[in-house]
């Protein structure tokens, strides 16, 4: 049997991420091809409930220790050490996400193992797992083999698909009593987002509106989309200008950087100081009435057509999809 | 306080990347280089810091195209002393750089009770891992990353760092330290050319010879390539109920329903 | 009769005259001392070059005062108060001489028919003039003329000085016997309403005009150099001294400077000595507000105001102890940055300055400080970032330049390959903007055939810096012109064409050359040529009536005005002005860097939208022909923002002409232009 694969649950605030889904969902395949067990390792106060939660991994060791919470990433990896030294592991995943930022490389520090970051796939060749990594802002991706099949590798998160990761049943836990060090990084609050506006650069889902919304009324049409998507309404700069929408929804050049997963863009030609600021967004859906708007260019799905007419439809679709 | 930031020139995406006749790395007859763009709010947090606490700005970098031309601005942004390791940049991978710097900082009187160590969060080439913790854990130092503001006081900072959804948690650093810096609390200032030229005329770069480390790069890379273009959208025809229908399709894809 | 030799209240009439001057003249000679004293305190710049040139400007403009005719209501009399001035100071002077000195052996100027002839005749033009400047004043009065006590007072003084010669002349002549005179039509007419009096009343009454007369010119002295009156005395060296007798429009150089000029003033003391004199010239007549597109538009910005307050804190610091703890800062305090800011640098203030005030180098001269302490809005700091970095505003590779040549078919020489006739310096928004590039490959097409034999840099050009340096990142504006001026200096070509007319004043007026300074065309102008020369191969008419909007940097800084006109004639379609055209043409808000500025506030028109308007307020006007990539990205945006879409298009004049080309086309490799003005309306 092949060595174990380990994945590093990630939580935030009594809440499993949706990173730590996603891991556990590819984790699974690697372990199925490769022949070998997936475990998984949970830390922070409060961890046991969650580990209910990871039912995909064939094991979950949690450590339940206020002092885990939101440690350091040398905390975490001299838990991370002990449980490799146990169970043998030879791949581990982390979240490339920021709350696990840094912890991958501190285990290849310490542990000697080699590193792959940003990977956004991952399969089994033989005994050797072949990731593949988004470099240099997604323009090249990098296929990186780790022969035997040991190392540590950081998913990029939204890369892999979280249904995958998710599973009705609990898992065996096996409880970790560890000696945590005083660390020398102390968390000592959370800091909420500044109440006000929808801060629209950490939306997952984005509509845009511009001219071709054509009034401040119309804007409601996109507003009822965005919520039923549990998404936030955005313009471009002249929507913005007629008042329509505040400045803090702004997104472009002179406004935000946006980077959602859905963008949609209705009734937006595509200027290019409003491209800048919302190009990186996974999926770009564009809606206008003339088929020459440049946006059509770069946008990943097109629809010529009155954004007015299709609003009120796809809203309802989207709601009956939802349930 | 005595502020190291570490500077790394990075592939400029603005212009096309193209690969190499090896298939492993970049073709660098097209590659320009620029400052990585967290090690530019690097710089401008220890430029915050050194005005509210006082203390010594130093910053560091590996040999790279342009790279005078960055730490001469960086000096004529306000740092005290500009060093650069005359070792390639580009041959190195992360690994490499972090022990080179770990010699570096591990030198005598480098590292003080006061001293912080500030390299980008991330870089968009990490693709053996990121500096900061790297460094961190070869030199026994705290570390933190996804930082986005720091406060001084004695012997400790008071680190901002982003979560996710505007989420942001304040965490307390022990001084020496190595602080992953995402952004700085204000934007990068701008320095007029005029005043870098002032200062490539008046200020000297420090040269600290390192050996370089026997392995560069420890991956075994298999190949590098473009992702397929995007190009045109996928144009989606229909009625208004088939245009709605295929749409709640590409969101159930894109698993945001 | 002479008036110094009697008493006055007491005193021997001589002694008081002497009294009267020496106060007077000290007073006002500590003053101007102080005042100069302030100028030489402003850095140096040399203004003495080109003295012919220098004074035929100040003949010109301060006898003769073309700009104060631009407004009718006051050109005229404006004209004869100044003139009525200066007969008057002549004679003040000649009696004031005269009464000091009573054993000189000549007569009064009044006493003199010639001259008490023109005394007489101006102080009726005068007084009547001083009737309509009143009148405007309190009923008609422009917006921006600063409407102060102040200037009341000055016209009450100059009312009082012509009443009291009339007076004096009348009652004098009663004194004598009330015969009337040739030479004093007016005066003898007033004097038969006196004809009554005794002649020792009159006598006495004419003896205290002439005191009056005195009294109130001596005390116009003193007050003079505290008003803004002052620019009676400044603005004619002002206008002398001004960069417009020997420079380009509004150049921003500096002669024979002995200062760092890079980094601009943050201290009065850091501007130049001509430009603190500006204060002292100005006359507050508003011009400049009521031409500038930012005042129009509702920006923070007044020019007037900006000379005035610099002239305001300068006195109040240097000489009326306003300089201690929490003393006001220039910037900031005094002007703030948004004012700095919102110039557009379309020139529209300069020219119509009555005294030749250079409110825009002035303005740059501010940005230049803010910017070497790194002031800066984010947005032009990521400009100047990717201007520094790649060249171009647009923060693309400059190998991307040249890339809108790759569809437009044709084979575009590279002019640092092979020698061409014409150098075609494309510029950043012609050559990167999607909305423009369209237009420059139908001007290639226009070009090519024409039989034009041009070239590109390709990727050595670079952005010429005309924004960068209104800016005021003087250093990163050397560094591309240097870097321009290396590439062009390895092609081979004989004349420059340029698209955008930024592009083209730079070229043409900032660029050193080391004297080699080749022809610097804009392409209106080459158009005009081959028109001329029959090489346009116009196949059809165009109709419509068009209106064309004159780019500031191509009209009013250079004066170009006709070609672009002749061309639009030529292609059949009717030209219908609108009300603002040629020298005062209506900025459409991009120039001197505001095209990456973002309004945080809200503002109540931008100047595109109020242009386009205008445009659209012309009968039958469908079409909006523009000769400036930079217009074509704001008008296009205006058409929307102001709701005029499908009332008006925005067309460059390549496009016109490019249709008009447009018939047999045996293997139309170009995107076909459209033919009719049809409004695209993403709406």
């Amino acid at each position: 049997m092949a060595n174990p694969i380990l994945v590093l649950a990630e939580q935030l605030r009594g809440e499993i991420s949706d990173i730590t889904f996603e891991m556990l969902g590819v984790g699974r395949a690697l372990a199925s091809a490769v022949g070998a067990p997936l475990y998984a390792v949970l830390l922070g106060s409060e961890a046991a409930p969650l580990a209910a939660k990871l039912g995909k991994a064939d094991k979950v060791f949690v450590a339940d220790n206020p002092q885990l919470n939101l440690a350091p990433a040398a905390t975490v990896t001299a838990v991370l050490k002990t449980v490799i030294d146990q169970s043998q592991a030879g791949l581990v995943l982390v979240g490339c996400t920021n709350v696990s930022l840094g912890i991958g490389s501190t285990l290849a520090a310490q542990t000697g193992l080699p590193l792959v970051n940003f990977c956004r796939a991952a399969r089994a060749d033989g005994s050797a797992i072949q990731l593949t990594s988004q470099l240099f802002g997604g323009k090249i991706l990098s296929d990186v083999k780790l022969p035997d099949g040991r190392g540590i590798a950081c998913l990029y998160p939204g890369a892999f698909p979280a249904d995958d990761g998710k599973s009705d049943q609990a898992p065996p836990v096996e409880k970790l009593d560890l000696p945590v060090e005083a660390p020398k990084v102390t968390f000592k609050q959370y800091i909420e987002p500044e109440t006000g506006d929808v801060d629209i650069t950490k939306q997952n889902i984005l509509v845009g509106v511009g001219r071709g919304i054509q009034s401040q009324d119309n804007v409601q049409l996109a507003e009822d989309l965005a919520q039923v998507l549990g998404g936030a309404v955005c313009a471009s700069r002249p929507v913005i200008d007629q008042g329509w929408q505040p400045l803090s929804r702004q997104v472009g050049k002179s406004g935000m950087t946006v980077k959602p997963r859905v963008y949609f863009a209705l009734g937006i030609s595509g200027a290019p100081e409003h491209w800048e600021g919302m190009q990186n967004s996974l999926c770009i859906i564009a809606v206008n009435t003339d088929p020459k708007a440049p946006i059509f260019d770069g946008a990943h799905i097109g629809v010529v057509g009155d954004v007015l007419e299709l609003l009120p439809v796809l809203t309802d679709k989207v709601k009956a999809r939802k349930g | 306080m005595n502020l190291y930031v570490l500077l790394k020139m990075v592939p400029d995406t603005v212009e096309e990347l193209e690969v190499a006749a090896d298939g492993k790395s970049l073709d660098s007859e097209f590659l320009r280089f620029k400052l990585s763009e967290p090690d530019d709010h690097a710089l401008e947090q220890a430029l915050i810091l050194k005005e509210k606490m006082g203390g010594k700005v130093t910053v560091v970098a590996f040999d790279a195209p342009e790279v005078d031309d960055v730490l001469f601005t960086a000096l004529a942004k306000g740092a005290d002393r500009a060093v650069k390791i005359p070792l390639n940049q580009a041959s190195l991978g992360t690994v490499a750089s972090a022990k080179v710097l770990t010699e570096f900082f591990a030198a005598a009187g480098a590292l003080t009770s006061d001293s912080l160590l500030l390299p980008g969060s991330q870089a968009i080439d990490d693709l053996e891992g990121e500096l900061a913790p790297l460094l961190a854990a070869a030199l026994k130092l705290p570390y933190i990353g996804v930082v986005c503001g720091v406060t001084g006081d004695a012997g400790k900072v008071t680190v901002l760092k982003e979560f996710a959804g505007g989420l942001r948690g304040e965490f307390e650093v022990t001084l020496p330290a190595v602080l992953g810096i995402q952004s700085a609390e204000k934007p990068p200032r701008y320095v007029p050319v005029a005043k870098v030229r002032a200062v490539m005329k008046s200020a000297q770069i420090e040269e600290a010879a390192l050996a370089s480390p026997e392995q560069p790069i420890q991956l075994d890379i298999e190949r590098m390539y473009k992702p397929e273009a995007a190009g045109r959208a996928q144009m989606i025809e229909g009625s208004t109920e088939e245009v709605a229908d295929q749409l709640v399709e590409v969101l159930a894809k894109n698993s945001v329903i | 009769m002479d008036p110094v030799k009697l008493p006055v209240f007491g005193l021997p009439g001589l002694w008081l005259l002497w009294l009267l001057t020496l106060v007077a003249f000290g007073v006002f000679g500590r003053r101007a001392w102080q005042l100069i004293g302030l100028l030489r305190q402003g850095r140096y710049e040399n203004r003495f070059d080109h003295p012919v040139r220098r004074v035929l400007h100040a003949v010109r403009h301060v006898l003769w005062q073309p700009r104060i005719f631009n407004e009718r209501s006051i050109g005229l009399p404006h004209f004869l108060i100044f003139w009525g001035f200066v007969v008057y100071a002549l004679c003040f002077n000649w009696s004031l001489v005269r009464g000091l000195f009573p054993f000189l052996p000549v007569p009064y100027p009044d006493e003199v028919n010639l001259t008490s002839f023109f005394l007489e005749v101006f102080s009726v033009l005068v007084l009547l003039s001083l009737g309509v400047a009143i009148v405007r004043r309190l009923f008609f009065a422009p917006k921006y003329l600063h409407l102060s006590l102040d200037a009341n007072l000055i016209l009450g003084l100059i009312g009082l000085l012509m009443c009291s010669m009339v007076f004096f002349f009348a009652f004098r002549m009663v004194h004598e016997g009330g015969a009337a005179s040739a030479w004093l039509p007016f005066s003898s007419q007033l004097a038969r309403a006196f004809a009554d009096l005794s002649p020792e009343t009159a006598g006495t009454l004419a003896q205290a005009m002439w005191w009056l007369h005195m009294i109130v010119v001596l005390f116009f002295l003193v007050y003079l150099p505290y008003s803004k009156h002052l620019h009676l005395l400044a603005s004619p060296f002002n206008v002398f001294f001004s960069q417009a007798a020997t420079r380009p429009v509004g150049d921003l150089g500096v002669l024979d400077a002995k200062d760092d000029l890079t980094s601009g003033a943050s201290r009065w003391q850091e501007l130049t000595w001509k430009q603190l004199l500006s204060g002292f010239s100005c006359a507050e007549c508003g011009r400049c507000d009521r031409s500038c597109p930012a005042t129009a538009s509702g920006y923070p910005l007044q020019p007037q105001q900006i000379i005035q307050k610099i002239k305001d804190h300068m006195v109040h610091t240097a000489l009326n102890g306003g300089n201690g703890e929490g003393a006001p800062k220039l910037i900031g305090d005094v002007i703030t940055e948004a004012e700095i800011w919102a110039c557009t640098t379309c020139m529209a203030c300069m020219n119509c300055c009555a005294v030749w005030n250079e409110q825009v180098p002035l303005i740059v001269t501010l940005r230049r400080h803010l910017v070497s302490q790194g002031e800066v809005e984010r947005t032009v700091q990521d400009m100047l970032a990717n201007l520094q970095r790649y060249g171009n505003s647009f923060g693309k590779s400059d190998r991307m330049r040249a890339k809108w040549t790759q569809t437009s078919g044709l084979k575009i020489k590279d002019a640092r390959k092979e020698a061409v006739e014409y150098l075609w310096f494309v510029g950043d928004y012609a050559s990167f903007d999607p909305r423009c590039e369209d237009i420059t490959r139908q001007t290639a097409n226009v070009f090519a055939r024409a039989g034009v034999d041009f070239g590109l840099l390709y990727e050595a050009e670079r952005n010429a810096g005309n924004d960068v340096r209104r800016v005021g990142e003087e250093g990163l504006f050397e560094m591309l012109r240097d870097k321009n001026l290396q590439a062009l200096g390895k092609a081979q070509f004989r004349k420059i064409v340029t698209t955008d007319p930024h592009t083209y004043h730079t070229l043409k007026n900032e660029y050193p050359w080391n004297g080699h300074r080749p022809e610097v065309w804009h392409y209106t102008e080459v158009l005009a040529q081959l028109l001329e020369a029959g090489r346009l191969p116009l196949q059809k008419k165009l109709s419509g009536r068009v209106t064309y909007h004159d780019p500031c940097y191509l009209g009013r800084y250079n004066g170009v005005y006709e070609a672009p006109r002749r061309v639009l004639r030529a292609l059949g379609v009717e030209l219908v002005e609108m009300p603002r055209c040629r020298d005062k043409s209506f900025c459409c808000g991009a120039g001197g860097g505001r095209i990456w500025m973002e309004d945080t506030e809200k503002i109540a028109e931008r100047p595109a939208e109020n242009r386009i308007r205008e445009a659209a307020a012309l009968a039958g006007v469908t079409t909006f022909v523009v000769a400036c990539p930079k217009d074509i990205a704001m008008f296009r945006d205006a058409v929307k923002t102001a709701g005029q879409e499908g009332k008006i298009v925005v067309k460059d004049l390549a496009e016109l002409v490019a249709e008009a080309m447009a018939e047999p086309r045996p293997e139309a490799p170009s995107p076909k232009p459209e033919t009719n003005p049809k409004p695209e309306s993403p709406k």
